[in-house]
């Protein structure tokens, strides 16, 4: 499973965002999201995970689950898995075409969720069966 | 008596790409505006559509148009399967006429599928399809404008009165300065109102 350094890096680069940017937004010193980054630090306090979400526009719930504050919900597990499966298979799939205008370049479980929904809607193939 | 078809009178986008690759074969891939020009011209597109005339168009081209809201971050979405032809298009857009440069911009993305199709890809394979739709988004809205300004030209001149003329073509010259701008920057625009929006949010 990916770091919660390395996670949270992945997603201040998404957001295009700089140490010095999500200090000022989150009032979170860029040394300490530096060391967090960098695994030098454990996850911080859910408190500095709830102005970091923010920062990052992602929910709480999904940087505690990562932090470990909190284990993720199984059926939450299982669906999250089935889309991403879902999506994997729309993208290599020959006879689908499929671009999009996103801000940035993290795609998100919505957006490839969004995605699915339209390869089931053109190709008539049921791929997320009820997630 | 056989009729010999080639596909494209059931694919209208097929059909455009073939007649540009044929136009262009000597000087391939044609520069982004080449390519705006001749979409608009083939599209219909005018500087200012409502998303019912945008569907009308798409339709006759044998696309689906829809609007609809769509994820946070996502503008649109384009989908080829067999004969098939989809694009959705966020119906909650902050800048004016983003749903415009969205529509252009998924276009382009189906006219690449189509060009690589026919062996004339326009895009070497470390471009980004990304940065040209959004190149070729700017250009067609920025050639609607252009090909609408004679037709305002002519009515103005067309006005008796030397100062009511005079007034109209200053409110011409910066009705289409200001709309020039938004064409070139509205990926800017977006990304700072976004950005404002996010700020806000934050703060709350």
């Amino acid at each position: 499973m990916e770091s919660f350094g390395s996670h949270v890096r992945r997603l201040r680069k998404s957001k295009g965002l700089t140490l010095k940017q999500v200090e000022s937004q989150a009032k979170v010193s860029n040394a300490y999201i530096s060391q967090i980054e960098r695994g030098l630090r454990n996850p911080p306090h859910p408190d500095i995970l709830k102005r970091l979400a923010k920062a990052y526009d992602v929910p709480h719930r999904d940087l505690l689950v990562v932090a470990g504050y909190l284990e993720e919900d199984s059926a939450e597990t299982a669906k999250r898995r089935q889309i991403e499966e879902a999506y994997q298979h729309v993208l290599t799939d020959p006879t689908f075409k499929q671009g999009m205008r996103l801000k940035g370049t993290h795609v998100s479980l919505e957006t490839k969720r969004f995605i699915v929904e339209m390869y089931e809607k053109l190709t008539q193939r049921n791929l997320l069966k009820g997630a | 008596m056989e009729l010999l078809t080639d596909g494209t009178e059931n694919d209208p986008l097929l059909g455009f790409c073939m007649a540009v690759i044929s136009r262009h074969a000597e000087k391939w891939p044609p520069r982004e505006q080449v390519l705006a020009d001749e979409f608009v011209d083939w599209f219909g597109a005018k500087s200012f559509m409502t998303p019912t005339a945008m569907r009308e168009l798409c339709l006759a081209k044998g696309i689906s148009l829809s609007s609809v809201p769509l994820p946070p971050g996502l503008h649109g979405v384009n989908c080829s399967f067999q004969d098939k032809k989809e694009i959705v298009i966020s119906e909650d857009e902050l800048v004016p006429f983003a749903h415009v440069h969205t529509l252009f911009h998924e276009f382009r993305e189906m006219l690449e599928c189509v060009f690589a199709e026919l062996g004339h890809a326009t895009l070497s394979p470390t471009a980004s399809l990304e940065a040209k739709a959004e190149e070729f988004a700017i250009a067609s809205r920025m050639a609607t404008a252009t090909r609408e300004l004679p037709a305002y030209i002519e009515m103005i001149a067309n006005i008796e009165k030397n100062w009511q003329r005079y007034l109209g073509y200053a409110f011409l010259g910066v009705l289409e300065f200001a709309y020039l701008v938004t064409c070139a920057f509205l990926p800017q625009f977006e990304d700072v109102i976004s950005e404002a929006r996010r700020q806000r949010y934050v703060r709350m």
